[in-house]
């Protein structure tokens, strides 16, 4: 009945299926290294041509240029880590990649985002996929240690950490005692903070955990009376939707702690000290930018870093403040920003984790370098 | 009772050319009803504001952010497709492998169902220790393709007919060539009902991928949504995704249904005589299962331990097989506690898909109406990533552990749909005329003819089911839940406690590949009495 030939049929089907085969892993390959290319900052061709504006934002226009008379050989690169995606957070970041900052003291970086699974950053760069990175505070790093690593901090963005307690404007909460028998909201993990935050004012950790994702609708729907929240982040994100809430970061319910702690492993610090001497100098220069004019990292975010997460303006015009407001204390005006004190350290931070049940703990002797800032500010 | 001749039955094939119905009329009232509904529930605010109208939802897309949609779509897209051929085409070679080499079939089913099982949370520092963070949602689309492509190409290269076999072995080939020549052209129906399946799984798989840190993508927009609680965005960038879904569901619809005139659409399991012949004690397969197995898991924790001591692998990313585990024998009673749990939000999340997938797959196949009208939205649910569901699902019924199995249902139901509609139309053309002819009703045909064929289609979507339906349960454990498997997962491995956390994915693991066999085995049962 038809002239269809059987053998033909499967020779032809097993060709393509052979060549789907070894087509594939080659279409993979090829199409991920132009992701990597493209995700390597496109700003190290935009540096070095904005090697001699240090104050104005580089806009995305591209011009290649060599090295220019203020910028000094580049001793390297350095794989930055956050553990979050693109956000005004890294303000500091952007301004010093942005602006020349970073390459003026011979230092090439890579800023890679997160994301919400990304592995935490102490286990990137255990893994080897970058050299330094960010810590939402130390308690990461101290577990992280206690596995066999050997990070080691270096200094740290904010003076006090900006992870602590968001509620509706009118629920009573002022002291740790008002948190008792409430239902607090968080996200899988938090449960270790917010009995940490109970034992260290002599309370026992009494309260229903909530578990929630990155949507504050709980809070407001009235699933949970508190949410851990960034004080930068939610409360802002919620009052320009209408809603009016309180917030105070976990040090002031007396677990204190630094914010977005900078580290890496001792085997690199020591490997590539002058390296990192100049990348801390050249961060320094874009924490300061970002203290100059709190509105030039925002093109920067919706142009470039940020151009495919669609970054709210809004908030981000917002939140920057919040942030900068972060960056001083007294300990700073007398030593410089991104310092941590080690006599803070021992004295207030890890009282505060030893309090939560964590045993074993270092001492700044061992977690604390800050040789390292201290070079990079005399730069 | 009149035997009705021809006269009825042509007068009723022309009623339908003249008025398409199913293809045409159906879809398209369904789907303006759908957005009729949809425009209601926007404009009324349904889900505390999270329900906007069309309108609203399709406005980022074709507003001022057009480009940074597109470059998303366009990188979303690529990363899900590259995954679909690469995971779908290993599945292919290894269902051939295991259906060539009698030997080996054993386990490579149970390393298939192993890779089904591995939560692809758990997976993410592996994957980034040796792929790099880049390839991440094309490796997690492949993942989550390789399982349904399998599982439906071993079921295609069973499902040629006896005879077919006898006569090859009686004329004396080798296993090979009856597997060329009778198994591999009987396989393709059952093969695209796999990619029907893998395409939209791809496409989930390739968002939940770029949440590992991905510079772009619909898995960032959908981010970024969340947290500045823009709900349109959020619909816009779901939309996307499961248009894109849709779409290729529906080229590969189209391709099988061109295929199943020329090939059938009969998948019972078969044995050839010989097989048959040569069955043997129960006993001596019971111990070479439990044999196969044991050699399994010990290559596996081999491999494991040479792994991390050559490429030097930090405890950090991955513990060692010793220190896993002394935590599983030191705290029993909290895995067993967790797993209980785990197993009654999968038995749950199952009863419950399976039932709703069944009951609309034969609604759709009485009713053409349905049928035109539910289909694409079923696909454009399926193909929806869970992610971007699962903020309306909480928003709808509540942060509770409700929820989290009717978010478990959710990712069960499709299988099961596809199957059960896949089987309700393998009732053989000729079975069908000759009853009709003798003047049975709709409905006495459809309990004597089309379900009974269907039984054998709708026991492999089960199976296939029953396999998802832990992982499903995990998931939203893994998203809202407070207790389980998922959540001790989530636990442990955001405060870098590596043991229980590979712990706890083993034990997923173990659970998961436990069901999916105990599934496989009713299965099997079935498929000999319906043959």
């Amino acid at each position: 009945m038809n002239t269809y030939n059987r053998r033909a049929f499967i020779g032809h089907s097993a060709r393509l299926m052979g060549g789907a085969v070894i087509l594939g892993p080659l279409v993979a390959a090829c199409g991920s290294d132009d992701k990597k290319t493209e995700s390597t900052s496109a700003a190290t061709s935009l540096t070095t041509a904005a090697g001699t504006e240090t104050t104005t934002a580089a806009t995305t226009a591209s011009t290649t240029a060599g090295t220019t008379a203020s910028s000094v050989a580049s001793l390297g690169k350095v794989r930055t880590q956050f553990n979050w995606v693109a956000d005004v957070e890294w303000a500091a970041w952007y301004l010093g990649d942005s602006n020349g900052l970073f390459t003026k003291y011979g230092a090439d970086v890579e800023l890679i985002s997160g994301g919400p699974n990304t592995p935490a950053v102490a286990q990137v760069l255990a893994s080897g996929a970058a050299d330094f990175g960010v810590a939402s505070d130390e308690l990461q790093l101290i577990q992280a240690n206690k596995e066999g690593t050997d990070y080691v901090i270096l200094g740290a963005m904010y003076q006090r950490s900006p992870f602590g307690y968001c509620w509706l404007a009118d629920t009573p909460i002022s002291t740790a005692k008002d948190l008792v028998g409430k239902k607090i909201g968080g996200v899988q993990g938090d449960q270790v903070r917010i009995d940490a935050v109970f034992k260290v004012n002599d309370l026992e950790p009494d309260y229903t955990f909530v578990p929630m994702n990155y949507d504050p609708q709980p809070l407001v729907d009235g699933d949970a009376d508190v949410i851990t929240a960034y004080v930068t982040n939610q409360p802002i994100q919620l009052k320009l939707k209408g809603v009016e809430t309180k917030s105070a970061p976990f040090s002031d319910f007396g677990l204190k702690s630094y914010g977005d702690v900078l580290f890496a492993s001792k085997k690199y610090i020591d490997a590539n000290r002058d390296l990192l001497v100049a990348y801390l100098a050249g961060l320094l220069a874009g924490v300061k930018a970002n203290q100059a004019d709190p509105t030039a990292v925002i093109p920067l975010l919706t142009d470039k870093y940020g151009k495919d997460a669609e970054i709210d303006v809004a908030y981000s015009t917002a939140g920057n403040p919040a942030y900068i407001a972060l960056y001083d204390s007294d300990f700073t005006k007398a030593n410089g920003l991104l310092s941590v004190d080690p006599a803070y350290f021992d004295s207030d931070v890890l009282p505060g984790y030893a309090a939560a049940g964590e045993t074993d703990l270092p001492t700044a002797a061992t977690l604390v370098d800050t040789t390292i800032l201290a070079d990079a500010q005399k730069l | 009772m009149t035997i009705a001749l021809d006269a009825p039955v042509v007068a009723s094939r022309t009623w339908r050319h003249r008025w398409p119905l199913g293809t045409i009329i159906a879809p398209v009232v369904g789907v303006g009803l759908v957005l009729t509904i949809w425009a209601i529930g926007g404009r009324a605010g349904w889900g505390s504001g999270m329900v906007v109208t069309p309108a609203e939802a399709i406005r980022p897309i074709v507003g001022s952010s057009r480009d940074v949609y597109m470059r998303a779509t366009s990188a979303t897209v690529w990363s899900a497709f590259r995954g679909l051929v690469i995971g779908s085409a290993l599945a292919f070679v290894a269902a051939l492998i295991a259906a060539t080499v009698p030997a080996l079939r054993r386990a490579i089913s149970r390393l298939a169902a192993i890779a089904n099982a591995a939560p692809w949370v758990a997976v993410a520092p592996c994957l980034l220790v040796i792929l790099g963070r880049d390839r991440g949602p094309v490796a997690v689309a492949a993942i989550a393709v390789f399982f349904f492509v399998f599982v439906s190409t071993s079921i295609g290269l069973g499902s040629a007919p006896v005879a077919a076999h006898d006569v090859l072995t009686a004329l004396g080939s080798s296993r090979r060539v009856r597997v060329l020549s009778v198994q591999l052209p009987a396989c393709w129906p059952s093969v695209l009902d796999g990619l029907k399946l893998g395409a939209p799984a791809a496409m989930a798989g390739a968002i939940f991928g770029e949440w590992y840190g991905a510079p772009r993508g619909l898995g960032v927009l959908l981010l970024s949504a969340m947290q500045s609680g823009r709900a349109e965005r959020l619909w816009a960038a779901s939309l996307l995704s499961a248009g894109c879904g849709l779409v290729a569901f529906g080229v590969l619809a189209a391709v099988r249904a061109a295929l199943v005139p020329r090939y059938g659409a009969v998948i019972t399991q078969s044995q050839t005589a010989a097989e048959i012949a040569k069955g043997g004690s129960r006993l001596r397969t019971t111990v070479v299962e439990l044999a196969t197995v044991a050699v399994l898991v010990v290559g596996m924790v081999a491999a494991w331990w040479i792994w991390i001591d050559a490429a030097d692998i930090s405890p950090l990313v991955v513990p060692r097989p010793s220190r896993v585990w002394h935590d599983i024998a030191g705290s029993l009673s909290e895995y067993a506690r967790a797993t209980g749990s785990t197993l009654a939000t999968a038995a749950i999340a199952f009863l419950l898909g399976s039932f709703v997938g069944m009951g609309a797959a034969v609604v759709a196949s009485r009713i053409r109406l349905f049928a035109g009208a539910a289909v694409p939205m079923i696909v454009v649910l399926a193909a929806t990533p869970i992610v971007a569901l699962f903020p309306l699902e909480a928003r709808i019924f509540g942060t509770e552990p409700s929820t989290v199995r009717i978010l478990a249902a959710t990712m069960v139901f499709f299988p099961v749909f596809v199957y059960t509609r896949s089987g309700l139309a393998a009732a053989s053309r000729s079975a069908t005329d000759v009853v009709t002819a003798l003047g049975a009703s709709t409905n006495k045909r459809f309990s004597l003819l089309t379900v009974p064929a269907a039984v054998p289609h709708i026991v492999s979507g089960c199976r296939i089911a029953a396999g998802s339906s832990v992982i499903a349960a995990v998931v939203g454990e893994t998203l809202i839940g407070s207790v389980g498997l998922g959540v001790q997962f989530t636990y442990s491995y955001r405060l870098l406690h590596m043991p229980r956390a590979f712990g706890a994915a083993i034990a997923i693991v173990v659970v998961s590949v436990a069901v999916f066999a105990a599934a496989g085995s009713i299965e099997r049962a079935v498929h000999a009495r319906w043959s």
